[in-house]
């Protein structure tokens, strides 16, 4: 009973890291109609990044706060620096995100070594809470709870505000939100900003679980993949449930058949991918 | 001329390698309504979408009452006053009827009789009704009238409209009719794409024609309507 309560806690914290991950993703590509392949790239930053502020002696969430901004501002200048600059030629966009990332790997793996960089949680939050009997980890109910309220607030932008309405349209139709008088670049990098801050945040919260070490990136990348493609692109219902499926999934799965994890991640991706190429989420609202 | 509020010289469009405007001359004479005419796949769209931003002329000039716009990005073309209805309505169906209105609105401060949210409910009330409800959801008749709604938050001065009465019952037809005349008879400056070719006769002070990128009329309508070879030759019908 302990190890399916556990495994369940796990995968719902997991599900909401990667919540943090994707939403950024899935906006970024419902919207510029192309996946940033250095996201992943920017979580492992957030997580280093994290790690070293609170060596400086930051406090935990400060240092989260702080990575998130400086992983956002890095995001501002690949979009204005680079994929601006080619504008309409979305595969040749792509292939720099991926030369970035790579990039971004080489100058961690020189900044930080090979070693991995254990990111310490809050020190509150490190005994175990104790609950019907139960000891849960701690730190996992605080990223479900960070997870919960960024979907809030991300919610509230993109829900109820019209910069959220401008950004659903340039993901609807970007030619006509431009014919009504949408300035989509500014929409573009604020959604880089808004993404990659995430991404950034994200990787330090996840620092606990994780730790950040080489490789962080492109175990990340292909997880945000899947959650895009499970809930459809540009769609914050989407990634919010279909994060959390992939983190059930994935989580079970390395528990319980540490050899199959990857096929049964991938395999209801491309079961989605066959039937529902729209992802289980498109047309939900029509 | 001098009191045209937009006017094309020579203007040149292409798909690509694919040459599509061959020279396009006409003018739109402030506070008027120019109907547009032609077959499937004339040019028609490819005006509107030249005017629009949305394609570069490769050639030639668009003036905006003496301010050239050809070449300029659509977000800044609508930012002065040029609005489209497009054809297919390109409605944002994943927002809200009022989200629609609302991204579209430009505020034009101290002009008496701007178009608001009120403003535009007010003329169409069924949109008022369903404003909460997700723009996908809405029937042909009231989607094309969001994207009627849509245009005038953006305070025109010019309005295209591309085909307002394509896929419509003729009840629908008619109610749109109505409301071209109202905005026309507020003297807005309209240019009006249709197929139906006698609504357009009716409500147009001056007719162009285009066959394969190219005018071949341009004069008052009134010329044109009673012209029916000009007609049955480009237009293939009465
Ligand atoms: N996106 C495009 N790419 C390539 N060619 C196009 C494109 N859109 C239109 N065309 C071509 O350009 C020509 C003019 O098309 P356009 O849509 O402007 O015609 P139209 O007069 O609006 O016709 P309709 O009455 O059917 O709307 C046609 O030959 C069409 O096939
Ligand atoms: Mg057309």
């Amino acid at each position: 009973m302990q190890f399916w309560l556990i495994q369940t806690l796990n995968s719902i914290a997991f599900g909401g890291l990667l919540f943090l991950l994707s939403s950024g993703f899935s906006l970024i590509f419902g919207l510029m109609r192309m996946p940033n392949l250095a996201h992943g790239a920017f979580f492992m930053l957030g997580a280093y990044f994290g790690a070293t502020f609170m060596n400086w002696g930051i406090n935990f969430w400060i240092a989260a706060l702080m990575a998130g901004l400086v992983v956002g501002g890095l995001g501002i200048v690949l979009e204005r620096g680079l994929l601006r600059k080619l504008a309409g030629n979305a595969q040749g966009q792509v292939l720099v995100t991926l030369g970035v990332s790579f990039i971004i790997a080489d100058v961690c793996l020189m900044v930080w070594t090979g070693d991995p960089v254990p990111v310490p949680a809050p020190q509150w939050a490190r005994a175990p809470t104790f609950f019907i009997g139960y000891a849960f980890p701690t730190y996992r109910l605080v990223v479900l709870g960070v997870a919960v309220v960024a979907a809030v607030l991300l919610y509230i932008l993109m829900e109820r505000t019209r910069l959220g309405a401008m950004i659903r349209a340039g993901v609807d139709d970007m030619e006509m939100a431009r014919g009504v008088g949408i300035r989509v670049s500014l929409l573009f990098m604020m959604v880089f900003l808004l993404g990659a801050a995430l991404a950034g945040l994200g990787g330090t919260i996840g620092g606990p679980i994780m730790q950040a070490y080489p490789g962080l990136d492109q175990d990340m990348l292909p997880l945000a993949l899947v959650v895009v493609i499970l809930g459809g692109v540009g769609s914050l219902l989407g990634a919010f449930v279909g994060s959390f499926a992939v983190g059930f999934i994935y989580n079970f799965g390395t528990a319980l058949f540490p050899d199959f994890a990857y096929v049964i991640l991938f395999l209801p991706m491309v079961a989605v991918l066959v039937l529902m190429p729209q992802g289980l989420f498109a047309g939900a609202r029509q | 001329m001098a009191n045209d509020i937009l006017e094309l010289s020579g203007v040149h469009a292409y798909y690509g390698d694919s040459h599509v405007l061959h020279g396009i001359n006409f003018g739109l004479r402030k506070g008027s309504l120019l109907g547009l005419l032609g077959r499937n796949g004339a040019g028609k769209t490819t005006c509107m979408s030249t005017i629009m931003g949305f394609l570069n002329p490769k050639q030639g000039s668009i003036v905006l009452e003496g301010e050239r716009i050809g070449g300029a990005k659509p977000e800044t073309i609508a930012r002065k006053g040029i609005c489209l209805v497009p054809q297919g309505r390109r409605i944002f169906r994943s927002l809200t009827v009022k989200e629609n209105l609302q991204v579209a609105e430009r505020r034009v401060p101290d002009t008496p009789g701007a178009w608001t949210l009120a403003r535009v409910f007010e003329i169409f009330p069924r949109l008022k009704e369903r404003q909460s409800q997700f723009a996908g959801s809405l029937s042909g008749g009231e989607q094309q009238m969001l994207a009627i709604g849509r245009a005038l938050m953006g305070n025109p001065r010019v309005l295209l409209m591309d085909e307002p009465s394509e896929g419509l019952a003729p009840q629908i037809v008619a109610d749109v009719g109505r409301i071209i005349a109202m905005l026309k008879a507020e003297g807005l400056s309209i240019i009006l794409v249709e197929q139906n070719i006698k609504m357009t006769l009716n409500l147009a002070d001056d007719i162009v024609i285009i066959n394969t990128g190219q005018v071949v009329f341009s004069g008052p309508a009134a010329q044109a309507a009673a012209d029916h070879s000009l007609i049955s030759h480009h237009l293939g019908v009465f």
